[in-house]
C-alpha cells in the first residue's frame, strides 16, 4: 500500500507550501532576521497547511544551520523532521483533543523546563488546540506567557475563536487561508506529472470544484480519481462517474421543465437521476450550484462570462436563456428551497422523497412572501412575453385634447404646449394590469406634470407613488393628509391624468389616498435643481396662505 | 463466492473495492489504489456497514476475500482479532471509547497484514469524540486501515471527510432488490411489490416481503389518509396510528426483552428465585435500559409509518402534476387517483410539509399522541 497522497506531498519547506504567501513570507523573514516569538497560532479551515508549516517551522528552528528559513536538510535535526520523517525527541506534536485535560496540561508544563536533548529549540506544537478543555487551557497560561529560552509553542487550530482569549493574545496569530483555485490547479497538476498518471483536460477543475480549496481534499479526492485510473490515464467521463457529479444534460433538463412548470418533465427527471445511480443529494448540490450560476448570469448579463470562466460559449448562451425565462425571484426562491432541502437530507431520511419535495416546493410557490414575489413575476414574464398591445395606439390619442380646459391656475402656453408635441408620436407600451411597468414610467409622468404646473408636481415628486392600478383608476399614495387634501382642491389629480395619459397612454380616473408608507427621499434631488427664478416658484409664507388659507401673524428674525 | 456478493446493485464501488484489495496485498504497490482511511456514506438500507464489513474481510483475509475463509467469516460476524467492529445502540460515541479505540488502533495485527476499524456510526461521533480520532485517521500505524460509515457526508466534521477517501453507495434500483427477494424464495409479485414500497431499503423490503403482519400494518397506515373526513376521524386516525406502533414496540421488545433478561439473570447465578448479590442491581439496570429502548422503538414506528404516510401523498402529487407512471405504493392506485381529482397540488404539498414538520418534533422528544393529533387534524 502507498501512502495518500496528502501525506506523500506534504510540503517541508515554506517554498514548498502553496497559496499562503501571506503567512509564510513574514515568517520566513522573521526566521532569517532572527527575531523569534515565543508563541504562535496558526489557524483556517481544514487542509490548507497549519500543521504542516508547523513542522516546518520547527525543522527551521532547529536546524543546525539556522535559524533559518530554508533548512539545510543534512543535518540530524532537518533529516529526523523532514516530512514523514521519524521525528525529533525535541520536537513534541500533541493532540489536543486527545490530550486535552488539566493533567496532560500539568504535565506538558513540568517537562517543559527541562533542556532539548539535541536542538536548539523544545518545541511543543499543539494540534487541534481547539479542543484544549479550559482547565487544560489555563493550566498552560503561565508557561505560554514566560516559557524558558529554549522552549517555543505552535498552536494550530481550524476554530480560533473557540480557544481562549488569554491564550491568544499571548500568541502570534497566523490566520491560513483557502487556497485560490488557479494556485491549487497548479499543485495539482505538478503532483499528477510526479505521479506520471496523464489527467484529461478538465478534470483538474473538476477536482478543485470538489475540494472547496483545501489542498488536503483535493488530494484525497485526485487519489481517488489516479486510483480508478485507466490504462490512458484519467479521462474526464472516469472523473465525473467517480466524484458522482451530475451529468450536464440532467440539469438542463431539470431547469428547463422548470421553466416551463413542467412537474410531469420534471418528476421523470428526478426518477432518471435516481435510477441511473446518482446520489439525490449530490444531484440537489449540483442543481443548487447551478441556480446559482443562473442568478450570477442574470444579474451581470454579458460580464458573466468573466465571472464564469468554466462554461464554454454556447453553454453560457443557453443559461442565460434560462436566467431569462425563470427570473429572479424564481431562482433566488428555487435555490431558498433547494438549500434548505440539503440540510433536511442529512441522517437517515429517504433522501428521494425530500428531493421530490424540493420539486414540488419549487414548482407550486405557495402563499409565503417569496411565493408571492414568484407568481407576480410570473405574471409580468407572461404579459411581457404577449408583446405591445394593440389598443395602446388609439388610447394614447384620446386624451391629449379632452381635458386641457379644466386647469384653474394659468400656465404659460409656451410649457404647455410643449409636451403635447414631444410625447404625442411616441406610443408606450400598454399594460392595464402592470403596476411595476406604471411605476417605471412615474419619473416621466413626475416631469411632464412638472411642465404644466409646479404646485403639482412639488406635492408629488418626494411623497407620492403609484399603489395601484386597475381598468378604472390609478391610485396613488401621498405622505401625509395635508399634502393629500391640497393635492384635491388643487384639483391636481386632472394634471396627473393628463400627464398619465400623454406619458403612458393611460386615460383613468386618479385617485389619491394617504399612505404614510410611501419613501419621501427618492425624488430630493431634483429639488436641488428648481430654477429660483421661475414664475409659479412660491417662497413658504406664499405657499402656506395660497394653499391652506394662511395668514401671516408676525414675522421675527431668529438670532443664534 | 467473494464477500462482495453481499453488496447488492453496487458495481462500481466493488470494482473500486477489488483493486483496492489487490492493491493492498502488493508491499510495493505504488499506485493509489488503497489508502488508509474510507469513509462509506450512502442512503439508509444500502448497505454501508456491509459494504465496510466485506471490505475488511477482504483485507483480513488471506485470499483476498474469499467468504468462506474462517478470517472472512469471523470479521463478517465482527469477531476477528483485528477487526475492531465499532457499533453502538446509544445515541453517541462518546470519547473516553475513542480514546480506548486510537490505542488498539494502533497495536499491530495479530494474525493478519491489517487491523481494521469499522465503525458503523461514525455520524453518531460526539464532537470531541471526532475530534480526538482526526490525528489517528490521518496520520495512523503503516498497518492500520480506518473505515468509517455515515449516511452523508455532511454528518461528519468536514476535517474527518477531508481526510477519508468517500465512496458513496447507490440506492440500490427496485429491480435489484426485487431480484435479490426471489433469490431467498420469495414470489416475484410480492418481492416486486416490497421491493417498490421500500424504496430500496433492503431491510425493510425483506421485512415486508417475509412477514404478512408488517404488510397489514402498513396497509392499514396508508389507508388511514383516506378515512380523515372530520375532526374526529381525524382524532380517531391518529389514536389508531399511536396504538398501533406501540403494540408493535411492545411485541419486538418483549420478544427481546425476555432472552436478555434470562441471559443475564443466567450470568448472574440465578437459581430458582436466589440471585448472587448485585443481580438484583444489574437486572433493575436492564430493566431501565430496556424500557427506554421501547421508547425509542416507537418513535422508531412511528417515523417509519409517517413517512409511509408522506409516500401516499407523495404519489398523490405526482398524479396530481401529472406524471402517474412511478408510483411507491401501486397497489392503492384507485384510492390515489381519487383524492388527487378532489385536491389540487398545493394542499397536497402543504399536507406533505406537515407530515415532515412532524417528524421533526417527534424527533425533538414531543408526546407522540399530541403531535401526531394535531397532524392529523392538519392532514383533514
Amino acid at each position: 500500500m502507498s501512502l495518500a497522497l496528502y501525506r506523500k506531498y506534504r510540503p517541508s519547506t515554506f517554498g514548498e507550501v502553496i497559496g499562503q504567501d501571506h503567512v509564510t513570507e513574514p515568517l520566513s523573514n522573521a526566521l532569517t532576521s532572527g527575531s523569534i516569538h515565543h508563541a504562535y497560532l496558526f489557524s483556517g479551515p481544514r487542509g490548507c497547511g497549519k500543521t504542516s508549516s508547523a513542522r516546518i517551522m520547527a525543522r527551521s528552528l532547529n536546524c543546525e544551520k539556522g535559524p533559518t528559513s530554508n533548512p539545510c536538510g543534512e543535518c540530524q535535526s532537518c533529516r529526523d523532521l523532514v516530512a514523514n520523517g521519524p521525528g525529533s525527541i525535541d520536537v513534541m506534536e500533541l493532540d489536543a483533543a486527545t490530550h486535552g485535560l488539566v493533567d496532560d496540561a500539568r504535565d506538558l508544563r513540568d517537562k517543559a523546563f527541562f533542556a532539548p536533548v539535541q536542538s536548539r529549540y523544545k518545541i511543543y506544537i499543539i494540534d487541534e488546540a481547539h479542543q484544549l478543555g479550559p482547565g487544560a487551557a489555563n493550566a498552560l497560561l503561565k508557561v505560554v506567557e514566560e516559557p524558558p529560552p529554549h522552549v517555543l509553542f505552535i498552536f494550530a487550530t481550524t476554530e480560533p475563536d473557540k480557544l481562549i482569549a488569554t491564550i491568544r493574545s499571548r500568541t502570534h496569530h497566523y490566520p491560513f487561508r483557502l487556497v485560490p483555485p488557479a494556485v491549487l490547479a497548479e499543485h495539482l497538476e505538478g503532483v499528477c506529472k510526479q505521479e506520471g498518471i496523464a489527467v484529461a483536460k478538465g478534470v483538474i477543475p473538476l477536482v478543485v470544484r470538489a475540494s472547496g480549496g483545501s489542498v488536503r481534499d483535493a488530494l484525497s479526492v485526485l487519489g481517488q480519481l489516479l486510483a480508478g485510473a485507466g490504462k490512458e490515464g484519467v479521462t474526464y467521463e472516469v472523473a465525473t462517474a467517480l466524484l458522482g457529479y451530475t451529468d450536464g444534460a440532467l440539469l438542463d433538463e431539470a431547469i428547463d421543465a422548470l421553466a416551463a412548470r413542467d412537474g410531469a418533465t420534471l418528476f421523470n427527471t428526478v426518477n432518471r437521476v435516481v435510477e441511473s445511480g446518482h446520489d439525490p443529494r449530490r444531484f440537489t448540490q449540483d442543481f443548487l450550484e447551478r441556480l446559482r450560476d443562473l442568478i450570477i448570469v442574470g444579474a451581470s448579463k454579458e460580464n458573466a462570462a468573466h465571472i464564469l470562466r468554466e462554461y464554454p460559449e454556447d453553454q453560457l448562451e443557453r443559461l442565460e436563456k434560462q436566467a431569462r425565462l425563470l427570473g429572479a425571484a424564481t431562482l433566488i426562491r428555487s435555490a431558498d428551497i433547494a438549500a434548505d432541502g440539503l440540510t433536511q437530507m442529512r441522517g437517515a431520511t429517504a433522501p428521494r422523497l425530500i428531493l421530490e419535495l424540493i420539486c414540488a416546493r419549487i414548482l407550486l410557490p405557495g402563499n409565503d412572501d417569496q411565493g408571492l414575489l414568484a407568481r407576480i413575476e410570473r405574471l409580468e414574464n407572461g404579459i411581457s412575453l404577449r408583446g405591445t398591445n394593440a389598443e395602446v395606439a388609439q388610447v394614447a390619442d384620446k386624451p391629449a385634447e379632452s381635458k386641457p380646459s379644466t386647469e384653474k391656475i394659468a400656465v404659460p402656453a409656451a410649457v404647455k404646449e410643449e409636451p403635447a408635441k414631444a410625447v404625442a408620436p411616441t406610443p408606450k407600451p400598454n399594460g392595464p394590469v402592470d403596476i411595476a411597468a406604471l411605476r417605471k414610467f412615474w419619473p416621466e409622468v413626475i416631469e411632464n406634470v412638472k411642465k404644466q404646473r409646479r404646485l403639482t408636481w412639488s406635492l408629488l415628486s418626494a411623497s407620492a407613488q403609484v399603489l395601484a392600478v386597475d381598468d378604472k383608476a390609478i391610485t396613488i399614495g401621498i405622505v401625509n393628509s395635508g399634502a393629500r387634501d391640497s393635492f384635491v382642491r388643487s384639483e391636481s389629480d386632472v394634471i396627473l391624468r393628463k400627464a398619465f395619459a400623454e406619458v403612458v397612454g393611460l386615460d383613468l380616473k386618479v385617485e389619491c389616498i394617504v399612505d404614510p408608507t410611501v419613501n419621501a427621499s427618492t425624488t430630493t434631488p431634483e429639488r436641488m435643481s428648481e430654477d429660483p427664478t421661475d414664475a409659479l416658484e412660491l417662497g413658504g409664507a406664499a405657499l402656506l396662505a395660497k394653499e391652506l388659507g394662511a395668514h401671516v401673524i408676525k414675522k421675527f428674525t431668529n438670532d443664534v | 463466492m467473494s464477500v462482495f456478493d453481499r453488496l447488492i446493485d453496487q458495481g462500481d464501488t466493488v470494482a473500486v473495492l477489488e483493486r483496492a484489495v489487490v492493491a493492498s496485498r502488493d508491499s510495493t504497490d505504488e499506485s493509489q489504489d488503497m489508502t488508509h482511511a474510507w469513509l462509506f456514506t450512502g442512503p439508509p438500507g444500502s448497505g454501508r456497514s456491509n459494504a465496510a464489513l466485506a471490505f475488511a474481510a477482504s483485507l483480513v483475509c488471506s485470499a483476498g476475500g474469499c467468504g468462506d475463509c474462517v478470517d472472512c467469516r469471523t470479521a463478517l460476524s465482527g469477531s476477528h482479532a483485528d477487526v475492531e467492529l465499532i457499533q453502538t445502540e446509544g445515541l453517541s460515541i462518546k470519547i473516553d471509547e475513542i480514546r480506548e479505540l486510537i490505542t488498539r488502533a494502533a497495536w499491530t495485527p495479530s494474525v493478519a497484514t491489517y487491523r481494521v476499524v469499522v465503525m458503523e456510526d461514525a455520524d453518531r461521533l460526539t464532537e470531541s469524540a471526532a475530534n480526538a480520532l482526526l490525528k489517528a485517521v490521518e496520520e495512523p500505524s503503516s498497518r492500520t486501515i480506518w473505515l468509517l460509515c455515515a449516511p452523508t457526508v455532511t454528518d461528519v466534521l468536514p476535517t474527518i471527510r477531508s481526510r477519508t477517501r468517500n465512496l458513496t453507495l447507490r440506492t440500490p434500483s427496485a429491480a435489484a432488490v426485487s431480484v435479490l427477494l426471489q433469490g431467498e424464495g420469495i414470489s416475484v409479485n410480492l418481492a416486486n411489490f416490497a421491493a417498490a414500497a421500500s424504496q430500496g431499503h433492503i431491510g425493510r423490503a425483506r421485512y415486508l416481503a417475509r412477514d404478512q403482519s408488517a404488510r397489514d400494518i402498513r396497509n392499514d397506515i396508508l389507508k388511514l389518509p383516506t378515512t380523515i373526513v372530520d375532526v374526529a376521524t381525524a382524532f380517531a386516525a391518529a389514536a389508531r396510528l399511536v396504538e398501533a406502533a406501540k403494540g408493535q414496540a411492545e411485541e419486538d421488545a418483549e420478544k427481546k426483552n425476555d432472552g436478555e433478561l434470562a441471559a443475564l439473570k443466567e450470568a448472574w447465578g440465578q437459581q430458582g428465585t436466589r440471585v448472587v448479590t448485585g443481580g438484583a442491581k444489574a437486572v433493575k439496570e436492564l430493566e431501565k435500559e430496556q424500557k427506554s429502548r421501547q421508547t425509542r422503538m416507537v418513535r422508531d414506528y412511528l417515523d417509519r409509518a409517517l413517512l409511509d404516510i408522506a409516500t401516499f401523498y407523495r404519489d398523490v402529487l405526482l398524479v396530481q402534476t401529472g406524471s402517474g407512471d412511478e408510483l411507491i405504493n401501486p397497489d392503492l392506485s384507485d384510492v390515489i387517483n381519487a383524492m388527487a381529482g378532489s385536491t389540487t397540488p398545493e394542499k397536497t404539498l402543504a399536507k406533505i410539509e406537515v407530515i415532515m414538520k412532524t417528524r421533526a418534533n417527534l424527533l425533538l422528544n414531543a408526546a407522540p399522541l399530541l403531535v401526531i393529533e394535531a397532524m392529523m387534524v392538519q392532514l383533514r
